[in-house]
């Protein structure tokens, strides 16, 4: 079986210092990976690079057989509209936009009509439990609400594959532990592929496999051909 | 098997340079006997099984020879049998893990991949994380909680295993033998 | 407080930098423009005051009198300390000049300012720009009029270096027995001119662009206020007071203000020529006009760097920055329903004062009135803005069906005081220009008269007769039509009678030979010797000739003529000198003029002479707001940079980010545009009748106020545009994580 997601050479370099140092990574669909290592590593610039967020200085991406390396900016982000969903650690809800409205955006750029995005968007906030918050501002929702919301956001548009930096790295235990818990379950369910970094062993373990970026490269035992 | 093995590390101290009895007791002392000595007994009993074993022999013997003055000097299926040790991750297990910090010592004085020993163990903990992960998905609150019991001691490792990793050159150059 | 903390707070980094430029160009922008302001509102005032001599006036002479004192043909009898004035206004090409016809004995007392001596029968003083234009054109089309030039007015007696006057010398002999003539005492201590009326008008074009002004300052200000929030929060994490961290920015600011406000007063200095060239009123202005006292420039510079100071220390202090900065976006408040009162209330002191005018009620001091209504309709405008822009962004954000049009929705909603500051110049400015487009229509009633069938030509000359005896006879009259007639260019001589008895069908009728009607051309001549004229004829409208009593124009009084040229100005300028230097049409009497220009006299408004001056300070204060905009526009988009990255990262393309920077100007510009533009006519009418007892009111805006909304909304445009290409580099996906 092809990989869904198959990164090769990957090198970037900001100013001096190199973040990514010759990548090579396959993720299979439907997998879920966390992606772990120390700050500083490089795992946030791999996400960004498989994401087609960041272009690598050499090296490709592709991803369910596009090389997304090789494609415009434009193209780029329709890409992302319609195949990528992100989730990050805090602060990615537009703060003018009520819960729903901000499920809804995605649709709405991707043409839907807003009574249909509406009626979506209320179906992903119900799933996840956000019934009551939907009408509330991002300021009024606690953390976990907040994340919850951006989890809805990121799988309304039913991507193939969920990018989350660090999705529960600013939540206590409790919280964190319902978000991932809730977040896996639909992912699962899709068949969503996931690529969550993560610094959280135990957020890590709710992964089917998890890579280790050190010093720009990954740790030898997830090489690619390596088991 | 969570505490060290004190045959395994014995070996692994002796595949850095040919030692005799006494000072191997001492060099081991130095690095993992600091609270809890080796006996002399215990030395001489583990290198007798391992010369039987074939994992080490011993040198010409010196005159008036005891035990004592014997010099000892790993063979290949002794080193074979350090390195299958070192790469191989212990069970997680909620008990300090001295086994681990004696494969970590052992592979930087042999100059071996103490980074990729640890990454063996990092995957080995998380692996078992899963599993206890996987377990509490549907699982009562009480399994729940022991569940996260195990996790949370598991996690502490895995932390201890990422501070190591991180250190591991410093860690280098203090421990070069004398 | 420490300095270099002060130092460490405010250049921390290069962003920081751009900002203080910023402030200090807006600061600098903004006292420019006051200062030249301040200048033209004083040099007005000056000018008036130079030039007040020439509205003296005293007792008119009456021929008949022989009291004590009476003046006669003899100069003496005037003695030295009167003179005989006649002041007319005479025309070259459609320009005034003041001219003063002046007799006094050669020992008289009375001076005149600008000239040392008073000039002598058959000598004139003129101003430099007269001198020149006689120099320019053959003495027969104008030097002719005033006779030998012994001098020149000096400035320190004129309004500007444009300004026409003429002081001609005449024997008392000449003057007496015209009905204009008076006897003045003195041409200093005249009370001048300015009226409340025209320092109404001077204070509301001050407001409307010192408005714009404020704005721009402020929305300076404000920028990248939101990175400036978080060095602040820092400072207040390591122990800073929150009296010190206001009192930081309030130094930071004044600092760079100052700077800017001594920029702009250099600015100023070398803008004053280029800003005296503007013509206003009467003129361009004496570079010297312009200059400001010092004080003045130390005040404005004052009140500049204390503005901005105190308002930039209030924000950080309201803003509320604690230790951990703002976490949370800080809530608007939302504007109320009673953000409409001012807006009313400044109506209805408009409504108020104007009815009260229009009942005939005794009203003090309507002018005042009318500046304070204004005024408070303008803030009131400022005020509503929230409101009305939170309407607005409401209906958006239920209506839209596009992301971009959902979001600007929901962020003009939740931020409409700052969203409306944005574009509160330009609303202010679309406002004023409302106002002074309504008010200069009244103008526009007097535009070009039309020539057509049944018209009287715009190129024909009308010379009301004096009623001296010397005009009135027929003989001599007709030997003037005859002189008249022969200049080139000159077509046609018509003379129109009136009938000196005043009964019988034929009183009070304009009266013509039928011969000379058929000679006119207009129409339909009935069969009759004589036949009479509408009198409206003369001023536009279709002449009508019906058959009159009289049936020999050899017994009635020469009353007018007609004088038809060929329409070129030397014929038109050639034929009006000729009239002067007769007899028959004396000085002190309406010299000849086209239709062109009585109607001028007639229609000739404080609005059409001020039109000058609103255009260009709505066109200041237009590009001012437009500035502002921009400015607003960035300072936004920076403050919002990670916003902007997320939604590129969810994949919204450039043109959709555009798309929502520019629906943000756009929807409460133009939701409140509209209302700008109807309250800027009805203020317009309201100060028109309130100004003029009900004598005038707005008609229908001319082109230059079309002009003018297509370049504000162009403007607008522009700027976003500007402001909108720099997004690519400021939405950079890597903002969206480190922050």
């Amino acid at each position: 079986m092809t990989a869904l997601i198959q990164a090769r050479g990957l090198r970037k370099s900001f100013g001096t210092t190199d973040a990514l140092r010759g990548i090579d990574l396959d993720i299979q669909r439907g997998e879920v990976v966390a992606v772990m290592g120390p700050s500083g590593s490089g795992k946030s610039s791999l996400l960004h690079c498989l994401a087609g967020v960041l272009l690598p200085d050499s090296g490709t991406v592709s991803v369910g057989g596009t090389v997304i390396t090789a494609l415009s900016e434009a193209r780029r982000s329709a890409l992302r509209l319609k195949e990528f969903g992100f989730v990050f650690q805090f602060g990615q809800l537009l703060p003018d936009l009520t819960a729903i409205d901000n499920v809804t955006i995605p649709l709405l750029l991707g043409g839907m009509k807003r009574r249909q995005a509406l009626t979506a968007a209320r179906g992903w906030l119900d799933r996840l439990g956000l019934e009551v918050a939907a009408d509330q501002l991002p300021g009024e929702l606690s953390g976990g609400e907040a994340q919850r919301v951006a989890i809805a956001r990121a799988l309304v548009t039913q991507p193939s594959v969920l990018f989350a930096d660090e999705p529960t790295g600013s939540l206590d235990s409790l919280a964190a532990e319902n978000v991932l818990t809730a977040m896996l379950e639909l992912v699962r369910k899709a068949g969503t592929t996931l690529v969550m970094i993560t610094h959280d062993p135990r957020t890590a373990a709710y992964a089917d496999r998890e890579i280790i970026v050190r010093d720009g490269q990954l740790a030898a035992t997830d090489r690619v051909g390596i088991k | 098997m969570a505490v060290v093995d004190n045959s395994l590390t014995l070996l692994g101290l002796l595949s850095v340079e040919p030692s005799y009895g006494y000072d191997l007791k001492h060099t081991y002392d130095r690095f993992f006997g600091v609270r809890k000595p080796l006996a002399f007994g215990q030395v001489y009993a583990s290198l007798a099984r391992m010369t039987r074993d074939g994992q080490i022999l011993s040198l010409a013997d010196e005159a008036g020879g005891g035990p004592d003055r014997k010099k000892y000097e790993v063979t290949e299926v002794g080193r074979t049998r350090v390195s299958q040790w070192m790469f191989t991750p212990d069970i997680p297990s909620e008990t300090l893990q001295s086994n681990l910090f004696a494969k970590t010592i052992i592979a930087l004085l042999v100059d071996d991949n103490a980074d990729r020993l640890l990454d063996v163990q990092r995957t080995e903990h998380l692996a078992r994380m899963r599993e206890l992960t996987r377990e509490k998905q549907g699982a009562d609150l009480m399994r729940v909680l022991l569940c996260d019991h195990a996790l949370f001691h598991i996690e502490a490792d895995l932390r201890w295993i990422d501070l190591t990793g991180a250190r591991l050159t410093q860690l280098r150059n203090e421990i070069k033998l004398p | 407080m420490n300095p270099s903390v002060v130092r460490l707070a405010v250049i921390g980094s290069r962003a920081s930098w751009g900002r203080l430029l910023g402030i200090t160009a807006g600061v600098a922008v903004g006292v420019t423009l006051a200062l030249l302001l301040g200048g033209a509102y004083q040099g007005l005032g000056a000018r008036d005051e130079r030039s007040s001599w020439m509205y003296a006036s005293g007792e008119y002479v009456v021929g008949a009198d022989t009291g004590p004192g009476t003046v006669t043909t003899d100069m003496a009898s005037l003695g030295d300390d009167r003179v005989a004035l006649a002041h007319t206004t005479d025309r070259h090409q459609g320009d005034r000049i003041v001219r003063l016809d002046l007799a006094a004995p050669t020992t008289s007392s009375v001076t005149i300012p600008g000239i040392t001596d008073l000039p002598q029968p058959g000598e004139y003083y003129a101003s430099p720009a007269l001198i020149d234009r006689i120099a320019q054109v053959p003495p027969d089309e104008l030097g002719d009029r005033f006779g030998t030039l012994t001098g020149t007015i000096s400035d320190s007696a004129l309004a500007s270096p444009d300004s026409l006057v003429v002081v001609v010398g005449a024997r008392t002999s000449a003057l007496i027995e015209r009905p204009a003539a008076q006897i003045v005492t003195s041409f200093t201590d005249v009370p001048h001119r300015a009226g409340t009326n025209y320092q109404t008008v001077a204070i509301v074009g001050a407001i409307a662009v010192l408005f714009p002004v404020l704005l721009l300052v402020s929305i300076v200000t404000g920028l990248g206020a939101v990175a400036r929030r978080e060095r602040f929060a820092t400072l207040r994490l390591i122990g800073a007071t929150p009296r010190t961290v206001a009192a930081i920015a309030a130094v930071e600011t004044a600092a760079t203000s100052l700077i800017g406000a001594l920029i702009g007063v250099l600015l100023a200095a070398l803008l004053g020529p280029v800003a005296a060239l503007v013509s206003v009123d009467d003129g361009a202005f004496f570079p010297s006009d312009l200059a400001v006292t010092p004080l003045t420039t130390a005040t404005i510079v004052a009140v500049a760097v204390a503005a901005s100071a105190i308002t930039a220390g209030g924000r950080i202090r309201r803003a509320g920055i604690g230790p951990l900065g703002q976490t949370k976006q800080q809530a608007e408040k939302t504007p109320s329903l009673l953000r409409l009162v001012p807006l009313a209330g400044g109506l209805g002191i408009l409504i108020a004062t104007t009815v009260a005018v229009l009942a005939g009620l005794p009203v003090p001091r309507v002018g005042t009135l009318v500046v304070i209504g204004f005024t408070i309709t303008t803030v009131g405008l400022l005020v509503a803005g929230p409101y009305l822009t939170l309407l607005a962004g409401g209906i958006m954000a239920r209506r839209s069906k596009t992301a971009a049009g959902v979001i600007a929705g929901n962020r003009i909603r939740r931020t409409p005081v700052d969203t409306f500051r944005s574009v509160s110049g330009l609303v202010v400015a679309v406002f004023m220009v409302s106002v002074f487009a309504g008010a200069a229509t009244t103008a526009n009633q007097s535009v070009a008269p039309d020539d057509g069938p049944g018209l009287l030509p715009v190129s024909t000359l009308i010379q009301h007769l004096d009623s001296t005896p010397a005009a009135t006879d027929p003989a001599r009259t007709e030997a003037a039509r005859a002189r008249i007639a022969a200049i080139s260019g000159v077509t046609q001589v018509t003379t129109i009678f009136t009938i000196d008895s005043g009964e019988g069908p034929d009183a009070n009728r304009l009266l013509i030979s039928a011969d000379a009607a058929n000679d006119l051309s207009l129409g339909i001549v009935p069969s009759a010797p004589v036949v009479s004229i509408n009198s409206d004829a003369l001023r536009g409208t279709p002449a009508v000739f019906t058959p009159a009593e009289a049936t020999d124009v050899a017994e009635l009084t020469p009353r007018i003529l007609l004088i038809g040229t060929n329409g070129s100005p030397a014929a038109i300028e050639r034929a009006r000198t000729a009239l002067q230097a007769g007899t028959i049409a004396g000085t002190g009497w309406m010299p000849a003029g086209t239709r062109t220009d009585l109607a001028d006299d007639r229609l000739q408004s404080m609005a059409a002479s001020f039109a000058n001056l609103a255009y260009l300070g709505i066109g200041v204060a237009t590009l001012i707001a437009g500035l502002s905009l921009a400015i607003a526009t960035i300072s936004a988009m920076i403050d919002r940079r990670r916003m902007l990255a997320l939604l590129r990262l969810l994949g919204m393309n450039l043109a959709g980010l555009r798309r929502i920077i520019t629906l943000e100007a756009a929807a409460p510009l133009l939701s409140v545009m509209a209302i700008s533009i109807g309250l800027g006519f009805l203020v317009a009418d309201l100060i028109l009748v309130g100004l003029t007892n009900g004598g005038r009111s707005v008609g229908w805006p001319d082109a230059r106020y079309i002009g003018a909304l297509l370049a504000s909304a162009l403007l607008a445009l522009a700027a976003v545009a500007v402001a909108v290409s720099r997004l690519g580099k400021n939405t950079d996906l890597a903002a969206i994580r480190y922050e």
